[in-house]
């Protein structure tokens, strides 16, 4: 699945092109345009303050140092003449300092808000993503994209950028300086540049190919590690641990493979550039060695291009690199956009109407959905409910009753006729608002790590500790959380490993009483419990249930028969609907079902409060 | 604070590996040396060159014939540069490579009351992001600090040869550039380690959000979340503060302290070439070599913050490596060990988790080899616990659980667990194809004995309608399938080892009792007389059973079998009239 997901990925990636991903990485620098501004000067003030000094250092050897004025002269006098381009430089090297340090400083504070920026949208942006995308994504890709990826683009923002203009500063500068010399000298020592550019085009093709696999394979090795981490218990029951680190190995291989493409391709352009940095020495001697012969230029200004020659390549290299960091940018940010352009197959309307509170009625109407095209598993349904109304919903696995309650709360988006609250598509609605109305418990309970209490208010700050502690009370959850270390307090691991399903149960029954619903959706609540706890729930559930418009899917009799109203589903449609007395007087599906059980149905419920007493 | 001793310590585990690859990192080391030497003649032939210019000299070479040597020499020197640093950046490549291999190797050695105390985020990151920080501090390192030991003092011969006065004055700053970078870089390990644990708590908060996405949207938490994703990066950029200050810091001084060092040079120098005790060329050539130690000097100071981040990270990963798992093999074992019978006694088992909460109180019980015992009781009361003890997922004190009257801890973990057939209460299926999870505990069983155990667990006739058949892909955890089919595909993965012990932790949750009853059947068909321990809230599920334990509070409350405990009128009497009036029900 990785490996085919893998391959979508790297189909996605040549969709985008560079200028656009180079485009978009420059929007998250728009809100910080003034320290960016602000950086640029510092810089424009370090490189000029850099580059201006080997002038001094020209008038210096030209003047003095080379001079027939100071020529057998005592150390004092020397030291005196020279004493006004000492004080300039070293103030320039202060300036220089100071302008640096701000700017790195400025700028790496920037390239943390930057990423945080980033990792908080793409956090958001995921959470919008309609449910089905996560029935086809895995986590630990997810993850890697906000965290990884993310960090591998802080580079880029924290001195990438502004560096990289830095270092084009340093060049132009440093070619001025040479321009203000010699113009002559100063061509010949840049004819060197089309050899740099040349190398920088054939590492760009080499080097840019490495990054991407390497990523690839980065992110492949770290979906293994998740699962197989994941799965850790499975594996050690079945002995697998010789074979799983074998096919790790594996994996590890080839991204070694990976990588190391990336170091030949990394081990080529530093000395590359020094290679063009020894061939400008090189012109400079020929060429300026000739002028000084000559008298056309002095030994001072030969001396200057020396200096600047091996700075020259300075920017060069720093340049490179910066390559290098936009490369793994690129690489990294092709992803994270990719997964920003996935569109929330489901959205809410600009002009969504608010829901403060539910008050009449739901209706579905002539509703059709497939999952997958056409594949319809829910045909034509049509059912109202009202608000106070208790509806069970019944019905094999696989009739659509989940579904019913998933479109409720639009988590899929349907095909065919509508989904009405209170009178309003629910696609009318904002999606908040209709949400935040119904509380779903569902079979496989998911819990958080942090606390008990956390995990019930699941951190809304507008859930109190005492509401925490009262909703724990009524759904009875309070007796086993009561055990706990650390009681309320006491710390849920990773999933709720330590806790068994029952537990994490009754935890989420507070959870959904805690949000205080006005529509409560049991979807087969109960059947991780066994009978004893469930025994133990029935009167906090009745609790729970009462004043509220609740659907009951597939739950047991007692609860059933209480209803106001009764579906049955067979085939993703409704073949009767009633309250239980309606139902039997019809003689359907319902009848026989209610046949089969009624004889035991008073003795179930006595010998439900008998289990109560026995173990309360 | 010098952290030296810290930091060696923290890297002591990576000797071993950088032992293996010392060939290759020697011959980079004198590449190196080659590129070094190469560098300091090339000071040389510009020091003549320049020399030769002055009116009346007399040179060896013309302007053009130094020129030529100078472009020959930065040839050669870009070629031993780029062998240089592409075998170092293989073998830190190399080490990275098996100390991840061996990092992973390890983890999987850990018993689950390790890994649930850590998750598996943490340990994800650990292997991915420390080793990434170990693997940089190897390949700079490395390379840094050799360059630095030839440059340094072969730099200072030269400009000693020169004028060694003038080398006296100059150095002055670069003598102060190590310190000053030292006593910045203090604490650095410290902050990064701190950065480091931020960045894990943000991972596991990231994970956990897109694994409860389904909460997180049906309870409208996605604002809320937001926020506090977002002041988890806020005390990200914190916790980055103070080293962004260090390191900004670092590189102007780096620039700095030589720019004095010319200026001395200007200064001075330019009194000893007034005077004429220095050529011209000699004054170019002192300027060219300290720029040389401008390099190893500045990376001095990122070589030691590189080696104290690689070092807090190697600590973390050492974190793991060291944590020696609690449950081991406890015998050596010589030779075949005894062929498991199958009997299980529990002898006065008391168990507690970790973290106190006690499960099992003075609990015995005796399971005679071949026989089929349900366990049943309420939520909590201790029944997947006691399935964990048997295959030592989690152990209890010695002699508490025995198997063929022998503690668990005499059989070596690999005999005992294929001894075991324990299918768990959630179901890990790996992402792989429905063979492959079917043969995960023997991949070596032919495709007979797939379609055998497919049959047992009566999973045969929906795979042969997958379009994929056996081939068929699962996706992540299994989801591509239903949960029932996950749950049978995972019974039948573990009867296809042919175990002695047969576990079903609530195995039949997802699936109907009529498949229950076929499994059930077809099992005592498949392995005749194996153990069998059957977990349940299910009557339909334990009533078959030769023996019925009712669990509760960490004790046996009942026992017998259905007919006697139905007549009793216990627990499990009651328990059975509920049951039965729901079954019924659903079965509609």
């Amino acid at each position: 699945m990785f490996q085919h997901d893998d391959l979508y990925d790297e189909d996605e990636l040549t969709k985008i092109y560079d200028r656009e991903i180079f485009r978009r990485l420059i929007g998250y620098v728009k809100p910080y345009t003034g320290r960016v501004l602000v950086g640029l000067v510092l810089i424009l003030i370090a490189e000029g303050a850099r580059n201006v000094t080997p002038l001094l250092a020209r008038y210096a050897i030209d003047e003095h140092i080379n001079s027939d004025a100071l020529r057998n002269r005592d150390f004092g006098t020397v030291l005196l003449a020279l004493r006004g381009v000492v004080i300039l430089y070293t103030a320039l090297l202060l300036l220089d300092l100071l302008a640096s340090f701000l700017r790195s400083y400025m700028m790496q504070i920037m390239g943390q808000h930057i990423m945080r920026d980033m990792r908080v949208q793409l956090y958001a942006h995921i959470h919008k993503l309609h449910a089905a995308f996560f029935d086809t994504t895995a986590v630990g890709r997810l993850m890697t994209r906000v965290m990884n990826d993310v960090a591998a683009l802080n580079e880029l923002f924290a001195s990438g950028i502004v560096d990289s203009i830095g270092s084009i500063i340093g060049l132009v500068t440093i070619c001025v300086m040479m321009f203000v010399v010699s113009w002559k000298f100063a061509l010949v020592t840049l004819a060197v540049l089309p050899i740099i550019a040349m190398a920088t085009l054939f590492y760009q093709v080499l080097s840019r190919r490495a990054y991407r696999e390497w990523r690839r394979q980065l992110s492949r090795m770290n979906a293994f590690m998740n699962e197989r981490i994941g799965g850790l218990t499975t594996l050690q029951l079945f002995n697998q641990e010789p074979s799983t680190v074998r096919r790790f190995t594996g994996i590890n291989t080839e991204y070694l493979g990976a990588a190391l493409r990336a170091v030949l391709a990394m081990s080529f352009f530093g000395p590359l550039i020094e290679l063009t940095g020894g061939l400008a020495t090189a012109v400079i001697i020929w060429y300026g060695g000739g002028q000084v012969i000559q008298n056309n230029i002095s030994i001072g200004e030969l001396f200057a291009f020396l200096v600047w020659g091996q700075r020259f390549f300075w920017p060069l290299r720093a340049l490179s690199e910066q390559y290098n960091t936009l490369l793994i940018a690129m690489a990294s940010s092709e992803r994270v956009f990719t997964l920003f352009d996935t569109v929330p197959a489901i959205q809410e309307k600009p002009d969504a109407r608010p829901i403060a509170e539910f008050t009449e009625c739901i209706e579905f109407r002539d509703v059709w959905f497939a999952y997958n095209e056409d594949d319809f598993v829910i045909r034509g349904i049509d059912l109202t409910i009202e608000r106070g109304e208790r509806v069970a919903v019944v019905g094999a696995t696989g009739s659509g009753k989940t579904t019913l309650t998933n479109l409720l709360c639009r988590f899929y988006d349907i095909q065919k006729g509508a989904i009405l609250v209170d009178g309003v598509d629910v696609r009318d609605l904002r999606m908040a608002d209709l949400r935040r109305r119904i509380a779903i418990v569902q079979q496989d309970v998911f819990l958080f790590s942090g606390s008990v209490a956390n995990n019930i208010r699941l951190d809304s700050p507008e859930i109190s500790d005492e509401q925490v502690a009262e909703a724990a009370s009524v759904v009875q959850a309070d007796r086993f959380i009561a055990s706990l270390p650390g009681k309320m307090d006491a710390e849920v691991k990773e999933g709720g490993s330590t806790f068994s399903s029952g537990q994490k149960q009754l935890i989420a029954f507070a959870r959904a009483l805690a949000f205080d619903p006005d529509i409560l959706i049991l979807d087969e609540a109960t059947s991780s419990i066994d009978t004893e706890t469930e025994v133990l729930i029935q009167e906090g559930l009745k609790r729970l249930l009462e004043g509220r418009t609740s659907i009951i899917i597939a739950h047991r009799l007692s609860t059933i028969q209480d209803a106001d109203k009764i579906v049955v589903m067979h085939k993703g449609e409704i073949r009767e609907v009633g309250t239980h007395a309606e139902l039997l007087r019809e003689r359907g599906i319902y009848y026989r079902l209610y046949q089969l059980q009624y004889r035991g149905q008073e003795e179930f419920a006595s010998l439900g409060s008998d289990a109560v007493g026995e173990t309360s | 604070m010098w952290e030296g001793p810290r930091v060696i310590g923290s890297l002591r585990s990576l000797f071993p590996y950088i032992k293996l690859h010392r060939h290759i990192i020697l011959g980079s080391l004198v590449l190196l040396a080659v590129t070094e030497g190469f560098a300091f003649y090339t000071t040389v032939v510009l020091r003549n060159a320049i020399d030769s210019l002055r009116p009346g000299a007399a040179a060896a070479l013309s302007v053009g014939g130094y020129a030529l040597l100078l472009f020959a020499l930065v040839i050669v020197q870009g070629g031993t540069r780029f062998g240089s640093r592409y075998m170092m950046g293989r073998s830190s490549r190399h080490i990275e490579y098996a100390v991840r291999n061996d990092f992973f190797a390890h983890v999987l050695t850990l018993e689950p009351a390790y890994y649930v105390r850590q998750n598996t985020g943490d340990l994800i990151s650990r292997a991915i992001n420390d080793l990434n920080a170990v693997r940089q501090m190897l390949g700079r390192t490395l390379m840094f600090a050799s360059s630095s030991t030839i440059r340094v003092p072969v730099a200072v011969g030269f400009l000693a040869a020169i004028n060694w006065k003038l080398m006296l004055i100059t150095l002055v700053p670069f003598v102060a550039l190590p310190f000053t970078m030292q006593r910045m870089s203090s604490g650095i390990h410290s902050m990064f380690e701190s950065i480091q644990e931020q960045f894990a708590t943000m991972s596991n908060r990231v994970r956990e959000g897109f694994t409860g996405v389904r909460v997180m949207k049906a309870y409208t938490r996605e604002a809320d979340e937001e926020s506090a994703f977002l002041a988890m990066n806020e005390e990200f950029i914190d916790r980055n503060r103070k080293l962004i200050r260090l390191e900004a810091t670092i590189f102007p001084v780096i620039m700095f302290l030589p720019g004095v060092s010319f200026v001395l040079l200007l200064w001075i120098g330019g009194y000893y070439v007034a005077s004429g005790e220095m050529t011209f060329g000699q004054f170019t050539q002192f300027q060219m070599v300290m720029m040389m130690l401008v390099m190893p000097m500045a990376m001095f100071g990122f070589m030691w913050s590189g080696v104290q981040r690689g070092a807090a990270s190697m600590g973390r990963l050492n974190d793991i490596l060291t944590q020696e798992p609690e449950i081991r093999d406890e015998v050596e074992v010589t030779g075949e060990e005894p062929a498991i019978q199958g009997r299980i006694t529990f002898a006065n088992l008391s168990f507690a988790y970790d973290d106190g909460t006690a499960i099992l109180d003075d609990l015995t019980l005796d399971i005679p080899a071949g026989a089929t015992v349900a366990i049943i009781g309420p939520t909590g009361c201790g029944k997947s616990t006691l399935a964990n003890l048997v295959p030592r997922l989690y152990q209890a004190e010695p002699g508490m659980v025995m198997v063929d009257g022998r503690d668990v801890r005499e059989y070596s973990l690999k005999h005992l667990r294929a001894n075991v057939g324990y299918v768990q209460q959630e179901s890990f299926l790996f992402s792989d194809s429905i063979s492959d999870n079917l043969r995960f505990g023997d991949p070596d069983a032919d495709d007979h004995a797939l379609r055998e155990v497919s049959r047992v667990a009566h999973l045969l006739p929906e795979i042969e309608d997958f379009p994929g058949g056996f081939s068929t892909e699962l996706g992540e955890r299994g989801m591509m399938i239903s949960g029932g089919q996950r749950q049978r595909t995972s019974i039948a993965r573990s009867l296809l080892r042919r175990p002695r012990i047969v576990i079903m932790d609530d195995a039949f949750a997802s699936v109907d009792t009529y498949t229950e009853e076929t499994i059930l059947t077809n099992l005592r068909g498949y392995l005749d007389d194996i153990t069998v321990i059957l977990i349940s809230h299910r009557i339909s599920t334990v009533k078959g059973a030769d023996t019925i334990v009712v669990l509760d509070d960490g004790g046996i409350a009942e026992q017998g079998t259905h007919e006697e405990l139905l007549a009793s009128g216990g627990f499990y009497a009651d328990l059975y009239e509920k049951q039965r009036l729901q079954e019924e029900l659903e079965a509609l």
